[in-house]
């Protein structure tokens, strides 16, 4: 409903409006459920039942449980793929809601628990009863569920109910997810087509039209913040001949992301946005012959390069209105290319100046699409993860660590696009990355070819839920160049992205 | 005229119901659009849209409405008709692609408001900036939502991404098969992307610390990072100019320790422009001299008639690093400043701005605000110039008694009173402020010359009706200038009695022992310590003082010197 995108010529029944009105209470409901949650156990094994400690988060989680069921008639969280779910809603994780989910997933994993629902509102004997359920997990117990199921009835707690743990992949999402692709698809491409609008502004020396800019930027916030793996899926489609508009969407899907993991707001992740949108605007201004030169520049050449972040600071600063998201994003621009430790960088500044959040998020997002992007003086393009490598070694001198560690935590170990030699021998290709910052290296992935190198029809797997690490197993044992095996990583993600 | 295209039949009908919400809420834009916010007309229209909007809600539920071009419809029915394109209210949001719009049961007063708001600002913006959609996204409503279209005014403009084979219809070029010979690579350990606690802490930190920025300084050390790195920048006009609307902004806002901080940084540009093109140079200069323009300086009135909170020091650091050619538009606004403690501030920072030139203050100093002159003078005091001297002269004729003391205060500072001809000059004064000025600095001088005409000016009739206090004055000075061939006639007069005598007649001669006491020496102490024994309180009393003072100077025979003015004049001046 508020995306911006633009779905339907006609309006929406009341029913659909007041249904996209209630996902979105439910989902920040939930996010307060996860964290009551997380409270709640972490406080009961270390005070008594009694205690106030431990009673002040039981009547916060009592309490969201209730703001949940008038939304919504019943409170189910659901466990899929690492991923936590209040009802059909995705709950979005951030980095200040990161250990809650962690410990969340991390208890209805251990029960074997795919559903936890509440039918009705739970007394406070109930809830201490089903946390101390919860607590009482045996590492040797061969059937958690089972026990819990069974502890359930024994402490006649007959209006919660339970469901079993499903495989990956098993959610049963698939009508959502494709509205969901879709909208993703429609975003992106949108961005791409406003950028083109934005370059041949700037070159012909006319007023941008930043109100397109603000609404498609606004599409990409609304879109990440609903799932980001389907924009996230459509970065790997690099665009050689338009690699400037296709690298600006892409650095500002990768930004968004980051922010949105963050835990920035929605007004914030619009600025960041568009700071992403524009940080290669002064490129705008190179001859062509600069822009598609394979040789090395020369010293002036590399100098007129190195001027980008200023003349993009007043291309930015021609802007009618100087709102704060402007300039944020003119500050971002002219900072994206200073090392995070002041140590290297360009431009030359009068006064060491420590980059902003902006600009860091913006430095990591550009090097890495720019390294996995193929370009004019470099045709093959680095695999994401050699350049998630190269960039982990400039991790504390040209960027912020702890940002770093984020968008591994967002990309994955073996970064969203990446071929993979399995244990197996079989060749995959990552899908998405493990939600859990612990299993990064066992992601979602799409079995290509078999070992003998034929293609296989594509089955979809969860490395983490798949079995153990010996050899022969269906581990990553490292990544390969998807050139030398003639797959063309986009087609994928695209073919994923319009499925 | 908007309107229902239908008649009503049903009082109950929710159809009814929605078109009252939407002619209510038209009508409370419509209203906002001409009047401010706490506008009673307009209050009274948004509690009677929220009335409606609540009534609505509670019998009949979630409120859609289809936006079509000039129409409000409800349930497939136009229910609000306009086609006044630059006012409609169905045309403002259909032209940014907002084609329903839904109010949530839960709606509350302050979103209604906010709603509205928000329209408002929609008719304000500039199409190429913002646009209503964008407005509302960025409101984040919670029982206020609505749908859009793409450019339903421009046509579709989003391409067709490209069409791309399907992997299906490929096939591998080499076999993978000899990818198990392949090494297995070094997965990379946990730490490097595993966030602790602490450091998840650090940068919600720094998001916090980020959110309390001020963009307009982040802004200026942008510009000047800029301004420094781009040499051959060609668009360094436009860097000066965002610089010189920022201080603006600055200045207009009564921001003056930004407008300081911005205006430092420029002149620190300025000074350090030897390494800048001869063209940059010469439009930093400008863009410098522009600053002192009148029309910028007249900026200024309003904010500093408002008053200033706090310390005065931003404002002070901002007005001396102003060009000389603010100097005229700032006496202008000596005028029309009303605040007392900012005039004293205009006042200092035109001393350093004028550096030493009175010229364009003495041409000033005949304006008929006395407060304006006092100023003046006060500005001059603090040059020091002693070519100020005629035109004190001048003012120490000024009607106003506030103008003549703050002129003899100049006089002072630029060394008038060091003058005894002048000094005796102004004892003929009709001026008290003037003379008993004239008599302190003759005092302080100790000339000689002085003694005869104030010696004179005690004698006469008039002298003797004095109070206490003017006399006193006149005597010391006459002490302190008296040559030791005056000790007879004082002597006489202070030996003076008659048999009826009256208090302004014990006056004169306690004024007589001040002086006896000034002039000092062997047979004079004789003389004070008969005194001392004196019955009248006050003859007693300047006795003693007289030989205290005596005593005091025994070591050296000076006179004591008075001070030629004080802390507290310079506390009272301006």
């Amino acid at each position: 409903m508020t995306d911006g995108t633009g779905q339907a010529a006609t309006p929406r029944p009341a029913s659909d409006l007041k249904l996209r009105q209630i996902m979105e209470g439910v989902v920040d409901q939930g996010r307060i459920l996860v964290a009551d949650l997380h409270k709640v156990l972490k406080n009961a094994q270390v005070h008594a039942r009694d205690n106030e400690a431990f009673l002040r988060p039981l009547a916060g989680l009592s309490k969201t449980l209730n703001a949940i069921r008038a939304l919504q008639e019943r409170v189910v969280l659901r466990l899929v793929d690492e991923y936590l779910f209040i009802g059909e809603h995705r709950l979005r994780v951030d980095i200040s809601g990161y250990l809650s989910f962690k410990s969340v997933v991390e208890v209805l994993k251990r029960w074997r628990l795919g559903t936890l629902t509440f039918n009705a509102p739970p007394t406070e004997a109930q809830l201490i009863a089903l946390v101390d359920l919860l607590l009482s997990w045996n590492p040797d117990d061969e059937d958690p569920y089972i026990t819990f199921v069974a502890g359930l009835r024994r402490a006649g707690l007959d209006t919660i109910t339970v469901g079993e743990l499903q495989e990956a992949g098993g959610g049963g999402m698939e009508a959502g997810a494709r509205d969901a692709r879709l909208l993703a698809r429609r975003t992106f491409f949108k961005a791409v087509a406003v950028i083109k609008e934005v370059v041949q502004s700037v070159e012909g020396e006319q007023v941008i039209n930043l109100r397109k800019v603000k609404r498609v930027v606004q599409a990409i916030v609304d879109d990440i913040m609903r799932d980001e793996l389907f924009l996230l899926g459509l970065t790997t489609l690099k665009n050689y001949d338009e690699y400037t508009t296709n690298h600006s969407a892409n650095v500002c899907v990768l930004s968004v992301s980051m922010g949105s993991r963050m835990g920035y707001s929605k007004n914030d992740l619009e600025a960041l946005g568009m700071a992403a949108f524009f940080h290669d605007i002064g490129k705008t201004k190179w001859p062509k012959e600069l822009l598609y030169k394979e040789g090395k520049p020369t010293p002036e050449e590399w100098r007129m390069m190195q001027m980008h972040p200023c003349t993009g600071v007043t291309a930015l600063l021609k802007l009618k209105g100087l709102s704060d998201a402007v300039l944020r994003s003119a500050l971002a621009v002219f900072e994206h290319h200073i090392y995070w430790d002041r140590s290297g960088g360009y431009p030359a500044v009068i006064r060491p100046r420590d980059p902003g959040l902006f600009a860091r998020v913006i430095a990591i997002a550009d090097c890495f699409d720019a390294l996995t992007s193929a370009r004019v003086y470099r045709k093959s393009p680095f695999r994401p993860d050699q350049a998630l490598k190269m960039m982990l070694e400039k991790s504390g001198t040209a960027f912020d660590p702890l940002l770093m560690k984020l968008f591994i935590n967002i990309i994955g170990v073996y970064p969203i696009g990446t071929l993979v030699l399995l244990g197996t021998g079989e060749v995959a290709l990552v899908l998405a990355p493990n939600p859990n910052p612990e299993s990064l290296h066992l992601p979602r992935v799409k079995i290509l070819f078999d070992v003998r190198g034929n293609p296989v029809e594509p089955e979809t797997i969860d490395l983490a839920a798949s079995n153990g690490a010996g050899p022969g197993e269906r581990q990553i044992i490292r990544s390969l160049d998807p050139e030398a095996y003639g797959v063309k990583i986009a087609e994928h993600f695209h073919q994923v992205t319009a499925a | 005229m908007p309107g229902a295209p239908h008649q009503w039949d049903s009082p109950e009908d929710p159809i009814r119901e929605a078109r009252d919400v939407v002619l209510q809420l038209a009508r409370t834009v419509n209203t906002r659009r001409i009047h401010l916010p706490n506008n009673p007309i307009y209050q009274k229209f948004l509690g009677e849209l929220c009335a409606k909007v609540g009534g609505y809600l509670a019998k009949q539920g979630t409120l859609v409405f289809g936006i079509h071009r000039f129409e409000f419809q409800y349930e497939g029915e136009a229910i609000y008709n306009d086609s006044n394109q630059s006012d409609s209210l169905p045309f403002r949001l259909y032209k940014d692609g907002v084609s329903a719009l839904a109010f949530y049961p839960g709606v509350t007063e302050e979103e209604l408001r906010d709603f509205v708001e928000t329209i408002h600002r929609g008719y304000e913006v500039s199409s190429a900036e913002d646009d209503v959609v964008t407005l509302l996204w960025e409101r984040h409503f919670q029982h206020i939502s609505y749908e859009v279209i793409d450019n339903p005014l421009e046509g579709q403009t989003v391409p067709e991404p490209p069409a791309v084979e399907t992997p299906a219809t490929r096939v591998a070029s080499i076999a993978p098969a000899a990818a198990q010979d392949l090494k297995p690579e070094e997965p990379l350990s946990l730490e490097s992307y595993v966030l602790t606690e602490a450091e998840v802490e650090k940068l919600r930190e720094e998001m916090a610390t980020e959110a309390t920025w001020d963009m307009g300084f982040q802004l200026i050390d942008l510009i000047f990072e800029v301004l420094a790195v781009q040499e051959e920048m060609e668009d360094y006009p436009l860097a000066l100019d965002i610089m010189e609307r920022v201080i603006r902004v600055f200045v207009r806002r009564g921001s003056f320790g930004q407008a300081a901080r911005t205006l430092r940084a420029l002149r620190d540009l300025e000074g350090d422009s030897a390494r800048l093109p001869e063209r940059h140079r010469v439009l930093l200069a400008e863009a410098v001299e522009r600053i002192g323009e009148a029309e910028r300086i007249r900026d200024l009135g309003p904010v500093l008639n408002k008053g200033l909170e706090g310390e005065t020091t931003d404002l002070e650091a901002y007005l001396r690093m102003l060009p000389r050619r603010a100097v005229e538009p700032l006496l202008d606004l000596l005028g029309e400043v009303n605040v007392r403690k900012v005039r004293r501030v205009l006042c200092e920072a035109l001393v350093d701005l004028i550096g030493g030139d009175i010229q364009p203050l003495v041409k000033r100093l005949d304006d008929s605000r006395w407060f304006v002159v006092r100023n003046l003078v006060y500005i001059v005091r603090r040059t020091g110039n002693r070519s100020a001297n005629p035109y004190l002269r001048r003012t120490l004729e000024h009607p106003h008694p506030r103008v003549r003391q703050e002129t003899l205060r100049a006089m002072d500072a630029i060394g008038m009173a060091r003058s005894a001809e002048f000094l005796l000059g102004l004892l003929e004064s009709n001026d008290d402020i003037c003379r008993t000025w004239a008599l302190e600095r003759l005092a302080a001088l100790g000339d000689t010359r002085a003694a005869e005409p104030l010696w004179k000016l005690i004698r006469t009739r008039e002298f003797r009706e004095r109070s206490w206090n003017d006399k006193r004055a006149y005597f010391e000075a006459l002490g302190k200038c008296a040559p030791p061939e005056m000790l007879p006639v004082v002597q006489a007069l202070y030996e003076k009695r008659g048999w009826f005598e009256k208090p302004k007649d014990l006056e004169m001669r306690a004024g007589a022992a001040i002086v006896l006491g000034l002039i000092g020496g062997e047979q004079v102490v004789g003389l004070l310590e008969q005194g001392c024994q004196a019955e009248e309180p006050v003859m007693r009393e300047a006795c003693r003082q007289a030989l205290d003072g005596i005593r005091r100077r025994q070591p050296s025979a000076k006179p004591e010197e008075v001070p030629a003015h004080t802390q507290a004049d310079e506390e009272e001046t301006a």
